[in-house]
């Protein structure tokens, strides 16, 4: 035993002498090897992070006249700064850029480079090469703008200007933003009814097929007299305020771009559809189709011999003169009046210049009566201001309509109860609240019940819009188009209704927010810089989703 | 020793988290539009999950981290125009900022002690203060005439500036998105004292 214990006394400390000198040989190795790599994986976390930012920020100019491989190098070099603290003294950095060209556009970078290593050059190893790469996608644009040139846009904005001068010089700075020559824009004005005012191909064609005349397109900007900024320019302000028919001639105009698009791209179109709706205030106007055989409403006891008759469509449009929409009676509603898209002999320059008010006070009649041949039997239908066929509105009581019709000129439902939803805000902040009460469709007379049906009109109008509706009857087409609504609301003509605007948009704050539609967005400008801003910062959504 | 290499491993670590905070970030503050607004409290939760192991919070002043999201805009003749700041051949005229980057919005999340941005920030004090708006808009006549919304903005850092004069030759209205994120790191006094992790990406 004492020999034993001598033996074992003097191994005693070797494992600790082992440790010792094993510790620089074995640790310092393994400790040098996890701090170099995670150097390399730092600087390969920094050199993804670069080739991203590239690809998206130059991926942005895409079909523009800009060198985008010129920019994304520039935006890869102001990302990764080779030579800074905090780069590991990287080198030969080396990034590609390739572009590819279309109606989608891809911009792809592919980086190299050399990464020092600090520890691991004791087993031979001092550098490691690593690389990078990504991919950003930019889909040309289709936008058609509407904007609301009813008579209240006539006011004044507080600058010295107004609100109509300064929309028509935001809406040109928002055109000159996308790129002549590969995005489409188109223009839509409205009143108490709408009209497209670029492109200016008249007479307006509302079918939606491939060979259908129209539609937004790429010499927005050309520089002619007819181009896009020439029409906004000469728009004039009057009238009522039909929201929803600017918003579902705006549809139009998309789906016939669509198809023609995709007939020329062999089937495919890859451009976003958005639509861009200005408005100083609430729905004034509904489009009508009187004698619509599934809403029919006009009295059987009419003299009217069109009450039923939907081969010669009595189509056209009803103003409610408010809000606030409360005065009992025919005296706050206007009559029925012809559709401005209707038209057939008026240039698109002269209906930017003139609104249905304009000419209805004047003599000259644009060639849309209701409908194409009146006659006497309808005069307790049609109405207007200066001697067309007489008011019938506009003396209580003494109207042959039934009903304040449950379906819109469009087709779109203007039954229900979204008008609840309603809350108008001015430029101080105060809200009111002007709808109130059910919906009662046989109250023909009372402005209230009009306002309610153009509010669920406008609601169910965007509605059916975001959802492609119209896509059933686009023949050869099965692509939902899922246009994008953004919408702008100017606040200081005595208020908008941002909880419409917010539905209209599908804005993520709105009351029916759906996650299966395109989201849009709502901005409220309650001064002219505030809608100067609205109209740069819709630009920009549209430019980022165009990605 | 051991301590040594613990405490540069984690700041390693740390500096990778912030890394890809800042990209992740930017990329989708760049990216998302109108589907993602991160003035919102829910988006900026999403944000202070993605950095938590930073110390990234949505309470102003708290945590040991803070991303700065930024927007900045090329002031050209079309942003003056768009501000009525032309003659009448559609040049300059009281455009301040004209030829300038400038901010359109700033969003700061988490602690904003713990770094500022390195592309300054709008001036909100003085006698003409930027105004910085609730979802952190700024409005276009700040971006055109005040000065004290200009963003520090040079060569180096800027992706436009090194391009032969391609920022006049561009459609107007160009923007980049800058996302910056930094956190407190590992200290370790006196070797290491107050450590900072920073990153920042543009897009």
């Amino acid at each position: 035993m004492p020999r034993n214990f001598r033996r074992g006394s003097s191994q005693r400390g070797s494992i600790l002498l082992l440790a010792t000198f094993s510790l620089p040989l074995l640790m310092v190795p393994l400790v040098g090897l996890a701090i170099d790599a995670t150097i390399v994986r730092i600087a390969q976390a920094k050199l993804s992070a670069a080739a991203d930012g590239a690809a998206l920020g130059a991926g942005r100019l895409l079909g523009t006249t800009a060198s985008t491989q010129e920019i994304a190098t520039e935006f890869v070099n102001a990302n990764f700064q080779t030579g800074s603290s905090g780069f590991w003294g990287v080198t030969n950095f080396t990034p590609t850029v390739t572009v590819t060209l279309g109606t989608t556009k891809t911009i792809a970078l592919n980086i190299t480079a050399t990464v020092p290593l600090f520890f691991m050059r004791i087993l031979g190893k001092s550098s490691v090469v690593i690389s990078a790469a990504s991919t950003a996608t930019r889909r040309d644009s289709r936008i058609v703008m509407v904007i609301d040139r009813s008579g209240s846009m006539s006011g004044l904005d507080g600058a010295g200007s107004t609100v109509i001068a300064d929309v028509i010089s935001y809406a040109q700075g928002f055109a000159e933003k996308f790129t002549e020559g590969a995005d489409e824009l188109g223009l839509v004005v409205y009143d108490g009814s709408a009209v497209v005012g670029y492109p200016t191909v008249r007479p307006w064609d509302s079918t939606t097929t491939k060979t259908s005349t129209g539609g937004p397109d790429t010499s927005f900007y050309s520089g002619a007299g007819a181009d896009m900024i020439h029409q906004i320019a000469a728009i004039k302000a009057a009238g009522f305020t039909g929201m929803a028919e600017g918003l579902w001639v705006a549809y139009i105009e998309l789906q016939k771009a669509h198809m023609r698009d995709m007939a020329a791209g062999g089937g495919v179109d890859d451009r976003t559809n958005s639509i861009v709706l200005f408005t100083d205030g609430l729905p004034t106007a509904v489009t009508v189709h009187l004698n619509n055989t599934l809403d029919n409403s006009i009295l059987s006891t009419s003299a009217c011999t069109y009450k039923a008759n939907d081969t010669q469509k009595m189509i056209g449009w009803v103003g409610i003169l408010g809000p606030p929409f409360t005065t009992a009676g025919g005296s706050n509603i206007s009559g029925v009046y012809g559709r401005a898209s209707s038209d057939t002999t008026q240039t698109a320059a002269w209906w930017m210049a003139n609104s249905w008010i304009n000419n209805t006070q004047g003599d000259s009649e644009p060639g849309a009566p209701v409908p194409n041949t009146p006659e006497g039997g309808c005069n307790n239908i049609y109405s207007d201001y200066s001697g067309k066929p007489s008011s019938n509105f506009q003396t209580s009581g003494k109207t042959d309509l039934k009903q304040v019709p449950n379906i819109d000129g469009w087709g779109n439902s203007m039954d229900g109860t979204a008008y609840t939803n309603s809350a108008v805000y001015d430029s101080s902040g105060s809200v009111a609240t002007p709808y109130t009460g059910a919906l009662d469709h046989t109250q023909v007379t009372n402005p209230s019940d009009w306002a309610l049906a153009s509010w669920n009109e406008t609601d169910t109008t965007a509605n059916n819009i975001r959802n492609d509706s119209n896509l059933v009857n686009r023949a050869g087409d099965t692509e939902n188009i899922m246009p994008t609504i953004y919408t702008i609301g100017y606040e200081g003509d005595g208020g908008v209704d941002q909880g419409l605007l917010l539905r209209i948009a599908n804005d993520k704050s709105s009351s029916s927010y759906n996650g299966s539609q395109a989201t849009g967005m709502y901005i409220p400008a309650s001064n002219t810089s505030a809608l100067a801003t609205a109209f740069t910062t819709v630009a920009s959504a549209i430019l980022r989703l165009s990605k | 020793m051991l301590l040594g290499t613990i405490g540069t491993g984690l700041n390693l670590v740390m500096e990778l988290q912030t890394i890809e905070l800042a990209r992740d970030a930017g990329h989708m503050y760049a990216r998302a539009g109108p589907a993602a607004d991160f003035s919102q409290p829910g988006y900026q939760t999403l944000l202070a999950s993605i950095g938590s192991t930073l110390g990234l919070s949505t309470t102003a002043g708290k945590g040991s981290a803070v991303l700065i999201l930024s927007q900045v805009l090329y002031v050209d003749k079309g942003i003056c125009a768009s501000d009525g700041k032309v003659d009448g051949s559609g040049n300059p005229l009281g455009c301040t900022n004209y030829g300038d980057w400038v901010f359109t919005q700033r969003l700061t999340i988490g602690n904003s002690s713990v770094k500022t941005s390195n592309y300054g920030s709008p001036v909100v004090t003085g006698k003409t203060p930027v105004t910085i708006a609730s979802n952190g808009g700024i409005s276009l006549s700040d971006q055109v005439t005040n000065v004290g919304d200009v963003a520090t903005f040079g060569v180096g850092i800027n992706p436009y500036k090194d391009v032969s004069g391609v920022v006049s030759g561009l459609p107007s209205g160009q923007t980049i998105f800058i996302a910056e994120a930094a956190a407190n790191g590992y200290a370790m006094p006196p070797i290491v004292n107050n450590p900072l992790m920073y990153s920042y990406n543009m897009f």
